[in-house]
């Protein structure tokens, strides 16, 4: 017989906080929720309070010291959470300044357990317990009398099967050490700020028996309340194989040069100065896959109006056959983005995604992530993987025709497969040429053909065998057919091979 | 009205606290608009004005009046004090606040008074 204790996990009602918790709140758990001020303390608390308390598990909340009860409840009645009816039905709200200011903090102590007493509580929030020791200038052993103060809450509160949180201001993780040991999980919120973007972050620093997720997790706060974005899990067992069903490009003669189409789960790159045609080759990724009755996410990057996006995805978008994410904000966390794109997939069964483009997402990360953009793209490119979508991603990418390069990233080894398209120069014209340069596991071509841009999207054209040099951007007929035409090579009228 | 008001502040205080009682209390009498001097009663009583002194305060204000002006004054003091907690904490948060006022305190009921 099994005689261990079973601890429940309560949901918190926060979108992505219970993944990072590990799998929700333990139950009667003592909790610290910490950070400097304003970083979204008091809000986290009533979000979980709103979507925990019911009149059979009723909340308390306390109000100490710092901010007047009323503007609380002003302001956080702004957010979608907050549940007028719950209020003196399944929430209650108690002021505890009076006890606090007299600066003993046995009676604070002995008017929660009163009150805890008379209401039975299941959930016990105490807002903010710092100011209970510090309003009133306890000096020297203040730490210890903190200690105390919370162990002694910690233990009755645990006794009186209260899951219980404390709210304190503190501005770094070493501040109070011993306050922090008492607990069993900690909470901690922060902001940082680097130059006009500010991005909110949170960290599970402990959380007894609950396998959380390690690291800081990016948030945001909107009218319905936080928003968790946890990682993205992986699963590498999922990665597309080469043996995948093929998806076609809907470029006609594209598919033939990648081998027979894209595998099925593939990331795709596509790598191409301005203007060459990359968003034409995803608008007609997604146009394909709504011709086979697939459904597509376009997550777009560019820093464009909808006015001027691709008509086809403009019409893909209007039909509905396509979810558009757009994101022009520059204070996205790679989590955010991850969390978005995923969610979109989820929700529209998509199968087929576009990134337009990694130039405009580089941009898009607030400045704090852009250092890390390289391991963020990984993870992005891992996540899409696991979510058994083919991707198709856009990179800009200046011609130099000195070097073959494939993305500004040094990430190309992170895709599947790359096309990539380039300029060239024949005769006073610039003209397009694309080449297949990879598809992991499959045969593909090493054809560096030509292709044009008409009103019906990109059409193939032949290889330029008559020219050699292409990737120098101005190519020279081929020795043997400049030779038989008399014409020495190397001496043309403009001194240049035409 | 007395008992309204230990309705309310049975219904308030514990939430707000008792100074922030006091607080709300001091700026729907100033809005009732009353002479100011009656309605702080003076010096010695706003220094020693806390929630469990306001009662007194607002009977002593009362008693100051005529019958007919106190009822008045009581009634709109209420209005006041009700309008005024509406605008900082909303009508919704402030009907479910003090909901128990509403249905514990008979002075709440004048409408019968006025029907013949």
């Amino acid at each position: 017989m099994n005689t261990k204790v079973t601890i429940n996990r309560l949901a918190t009602g926060v979108p992505g906080l219970d993944t990072v918790l590990g799998g929700g709140l333990p139950e009667f758990s003592f909790n610290l929720i910490a950070g400097p001020p304003g970083c979204g303390k008091t809000t986290l608390a009533h979000q979980m309070m709103f979507a925990l308390a019911t009149p059979e598990r009723p909340a308390i909340y306390f109000t100490v010291l710092g901010e007047p009860p009323l503007k609380m409840l002003r302001y956080q009645q702004q957010f979608e959470f907050f549940d007028h009816d719950a209020v003196n039905r399944s929430v209650r709200f108690i002021n505890l300044s009076e006890d606090a200011m007299t600066g003993e903090l046995d009676k604070v102590l002995r008017r929660i357990v009163e009150e805890v007493t008379t209401h039975s509580p299941a959930l016990v929030f105490v807002d903010s317990f710092r100011s209970v020791v510090e309003a009133h200038g306890v000096t020297g052993d203040a730490h210890n009398r903190l200690q105390q103060f919370v162990q002694q809450l910690g233990m009755l509160m645990t006794s009186w099967q209260a899951t219980t949180f404390l709210i304190g201001e503190y501005f770094n993780e070493t501040d109070a050490n011993p306050v922090f040991t008492v607990a069993d999980g900690l909470i901690w919120l922060r902001q940082s700020v680097e130059r006009n973007s500010m991005v909110r972050k949170l960290q599970i620093m402990k959380m007894r028996g609950q396998p959380t997720q390690p690291g800081l997790h990016t948030f945001r706060i909107s009218t319905k309340g936080l928003e968790v974005f946890a990682p993205a899990l992986s699963h590498t067992s999922t990665a597309a194989l080469p043996g995948a069903p093929r998806v076609t490009m809907g470029v006609s003669g594209l598919d033939e040069m990648m081998g027979g189409g894209l595998p099925r789960g593939y990331s795709l790159l596509v790598a191409g100065p301005s203007g060459s045609g990359k968003s034409m080759l995803a608008a007609a990724f997604l146009a394909e896959g709504v011709r086979l009755g697939e459904t597509g996410v376009f997550a777009a990057f560019e820093q464009q109006s909808s006015q001027a996006r691709n008509p086809v995805v403009a019409a893909l978008i209007a039909s509905g056959k396509v979810s558009l994410i757009d994101s022009r904000t520059a204070d996205l966390s790679i989590d955010e983005v991850m969390y978005r794109v995923l969610a979109e997939i989820q929700r529209v069964g998509a199968s087929r995604v576009v990134l337009d483009s990694l130039s405009g997402f580089e941009l898009a990360l607030a400045p704090t992530f852009r250092e890390d953009f390289r391991e963020s793209l990984a993870r992005l490119v891992s996540a899409l993987a696991s979510a058994d979508v083919t991707v198709l991603m856009t990179s800009e990418l200046e011609d130099r025709y000195t070097d073959l390069r494939f993305s500004p990233y040094g990430t190309a080894f992170m895709t599947d497969a790359i096309i990539v398209q380039r300029y060239i120069e024949v005769e006073s014209r610039l003209l397009r040429v694309m080449a297949v340069v990879k598809v992991r596991g499959s045969a593909h071509t090493n054809q560096l053909r030509e292709f044009t841009i008409d009103a019906q999207g990109i059409q193939m054209a032949d290889m330029l065998t008559n020219r050699e040099g292409l990737l120098g951007g101005r190519p020279t007929l081929v020795r043997r057919l400049a030779e038989s035409l008399g014409d020495p090579v190397g001496l043309t009228r403009d001194g240049r091979l035409n | 009205m007395i008992t309204a008001w230990h309705a309310i502040d049975d219904a308030l205080t514990p939430v707000v606290g008792s100074r922030g009682l006091v607080a709300l209390y001091l700026r729907a009498l100033h809005l009732t608009a009353v002479d100011p001097a009656l309605a702080e009663g003076g010096e010695p009583a706003r220094l020693a004005l806390n929630a469990a002194t306001t009662p007194a305060l607002l009977q002593a204000l009362i008693a100051r009046q005529s019958p007919a002006d106190a009822a008045a004054t009581g009634a709109t003091f209420l209005q006041v004090f009700h309008g005024l907690l509406s605008s900082l904490v909303g009508p919704s948060l402030t009907e479910r606040l003090l909901r128990a006022v509403r249905t514990s305190s008979p002075s709440n009921a004048p409408s019968q008074d006025k029907l013949p």
